[in-house]
């Protein structure tokens, strides 16, 4: 069966189930993949590096594994794109930035690693911005790729610092992506490309052979269509690696999406103490971060509040206050200071002078002066932030705000430009601080038709529960299965 | 990494002022600091009796600590493009912010037995 272009946008159940059945090999669907992004990558600067060669050896591996009934799981076949921090042998890693965009590290990240032993296969090294934005952009022009160009419109940014992730899953050009976050960066791109993203606890993915922007905040994490695909990624990365000694052992199990029930069905169940599928109790709870779409554009207020209608309807909704804490503060010192204790090589070789932004030529420079006593400070902050967010979820699943304050930014003006009066809910820098976990999900449409998202924040180690909820509001909804012309 | 929003600009005259002045405490200490190392060591010599204090002008003011941190990152990594005054600026303006941070940090209430919330482990790390 000829591949069309709907199953550029198909889950990846369905593409495993089109595999399965025998409607294409794994080869075939590898081609239609390489074919879009050679043709498509281009125009929203989203590739980096095609890994053709690769892709096709292991499309083969996985037609001869499946031809003899050796399936290694609904990754297995399926093809995927890397942001381009991930290590891989053979095939450059240019972390964005000009100065190492032919540098090849000899190793394999152990997530590209995983991802091979779960069957995927690697067909692109995905754009992003320069050093994972960590030099302090201001503007969409700061990868040596290019601006990265969101699918639903190509005026606007698609995101960062995971822009070829963002607008690649968005254009259909991968099923899937792996991204990173040390804040903001798996939100932002997945938000703005209206696509579903999930940000892991840290400690829940191993970190070797990522680029270090932050040893403390850095995550890895998936880019989907949906947060079933991200359960499916999620499961075949998670887990300890003896290479990361802050990896944890705690494989994420995601099989089938749960049903929640609907809530007028779980209110009466509650009586008799019968369990939801979140493993919460009872009825799943959600609290909305008090005036966290105070500040934001006028339709991304009305679809938020369009998307706690269709949350009601399989749970209970109330409000929570965040604590006042310095958590911007504490991200952006931990940050700095990481970044400056990291690449002060840049610095000393003049490499910084080939940064593409030219505020990113000099932005590292200030963050070298930052003592140790304001890092420490920092970190002797940051237990107070856990401590303080942890007491938030007594009774609660997840807190729930709009993703960001804004559509995409129209590439032609600064990011403060545009955003000029609006914020997002601090529970982005607070998420980030505390290290736990948070997803984003479509949820309509905003000036301009540009996607805007809803972002769910859950305790440490509780993937399975925002999943859930997510996997819930999109089996409601079908804003996850929008998507761009492309 | 997403961007943050950007901190308030500097005024470009009251930069450039500041700038010549960090410039000129600079050079100063360091002339300073270079006479004092070539001068003779006379230790065994009894200690000359101090001159009578003249009226002298009151010190000018120091310049702010940004402008001092913005010296010292000409002088640790020297680059000609380090020149440039919307480059200063955008430093100058990065180091501002950075110290107001710190200062919100240290005003942070925090006990003595307040630990930073990293672990160290003796058993080294692994391959």
């Amino acid at each position: 069966m000829p591949l069309k272009d709907k199953h550029a946008f198909a889950s990846i159940r369905r593409l495993g189930r089109g595999l399965r059945r025998g409607d294409y090999t794994s080869l075939e669907l590898t081609e239609f993949f390489l074919d879009r992004l050679e043709r498509l990558g281009p125009r929203y600067n989203a590739v980096a590096t095609v890994t053709g060669t690769l892709a096709r050896r292991e499309a083969r591996r996985a037609d001869t594994e499946l031809a003899v009934g050796r399936d290694l799981g609904p990754l297995h076949g399926i093809p995927y794109g890397a942001k381009d921090l991930l290590a891989t042998r053979g095939i450059p890693t240019s972390w964005g930035a000009a100065p190492m965009k032919d540098r090849v590290i000899d190793a394999d990240a152990t997530v590209i690693v995983k991802l091979r032993e779960a069957g995927a296969v690697l067909a692109a090294k995905l754009a992003m911005v320069e050093i994972a934005g960590g030099l302090g952009y201001k503007q969409s022009d700061a990868s040596f790729t290019g601006a990265g160009l969101n699918p639903w419109d190509t005026g606007r940014w698609s995101g960062g610092s995971s822009s070829g992730p963002g607008s690649a899953v968005g254009a259909g050009l991968v099923p899937f992506a792996i991204g990173s976050e040390t804040w903001g960066s798996i939100m932002n791109p997945a938000g703005f490309c209206g696509i579903t993203g999930v940000r892991p606890t840290y400690g829940r993915v191993s970190r070797h052979g990522a680029m270090a922007l932050s040893w403390t905040m850095d995550k890895l994490g998936p880019m989907g269509r949906t947060a079933d695909d991200c359960g499916l990624v999620l499961t075949a990365i998670s887990g300890h690696d003896p290479a990361d000694a802050t990896s944890v052992d705690k494989t994420l199990e995601w099989s089938q999406p749960p049903r929640l029930k609907s809530k007028s069905k779980s209110k009466s169940k509650s009586k008799s103490k019968s369990k939801s599928k979140t493993g919460t109790g009872t009825v799943t709870k959600i609290a909305v971060i008090a005036d966290c779409d105070k500040h934001v554009q006028k339709a991304v207020r009305k679809n938020f509040r369009k998307s706690l209608e269709k949350l009601e309807k399989f749970c209970q909704i109330g409000e929570v206050s965040l604590p006042d804490l310095p958590y911007e503060d504490v991200a952006g010192t931990l940050i700095s200071c990481d970044m400056a204790a990291a690449f002060e090589g840049l610095l000393t070789s003049g490499d910084i002078w080939q940064m593409t932004a030219p505020e990113d030529r000099w932005g590292a420079h200030a963050a070298m002066m930052i003592p140790a006593r304001d890092y420490i400070n920092a970190m002797r902050i940051r237990p107070k932030i856990q401590s303080a967010l942890d007491q938030l979820f007594e009774g609660v699943d997840a807190l729930v705000a709009p993703t960001l304050s804004t559509v995409a930014y129209p590439n032609d003006q600064s990011f403060s430009e545009y955003r000029r009066g609006h914020h997002s809910s601090r529970i982005g820098a607070a998420g980030n601080a505390a290290g736990i976990p948070g997803i984003t999900v479509p949820n309509g449409f905003g000036e301009d038709k540009m996607p805007t998202g809803l972002h769910l924040v859950g305790r440490a180690w509780s993937e399975t529960t925002l999943l859930g909820i997510a996997a819930e509001y999109q089996h409601r909804t079908d804003w996850h299965e929008e998507h761009p012309d492309v | 990494m997403t961007p943050n929003s950007t901190p308030d600009p500097v005024n470009r005259r009251d930069f450039a002022r500041t700038l010549a002045a960090a410039t000129a405490a600079t050079a100063a200490t360091t002339l300073q600091a270079n006479a004092d190392d070539k001068k003779p060591k006379q230790t065994d010599k009894p200690e000359p009796k101090p001159e009578p204090k003249r009226a002298t002008k009151p010190d000018p003011e120091p310049p702010p600590p940004a402008a001092l941190l913005l010296e010292t990152i000409r002088q640790r990594y020297p680059d000609k493009r380090l020149e440039d005054q919307d480059v200063l600026q955008g430093i100058y303006t990065d180091l501002r912010s950075d110290l107001a941070r710190s200062r919100r940090l240290s005003s942070f209430p925090l006990e003595n037995a307040d630990e930073p919330g990293f672990l160290f482990a003796a058993d080294p790390p692994g391959p």
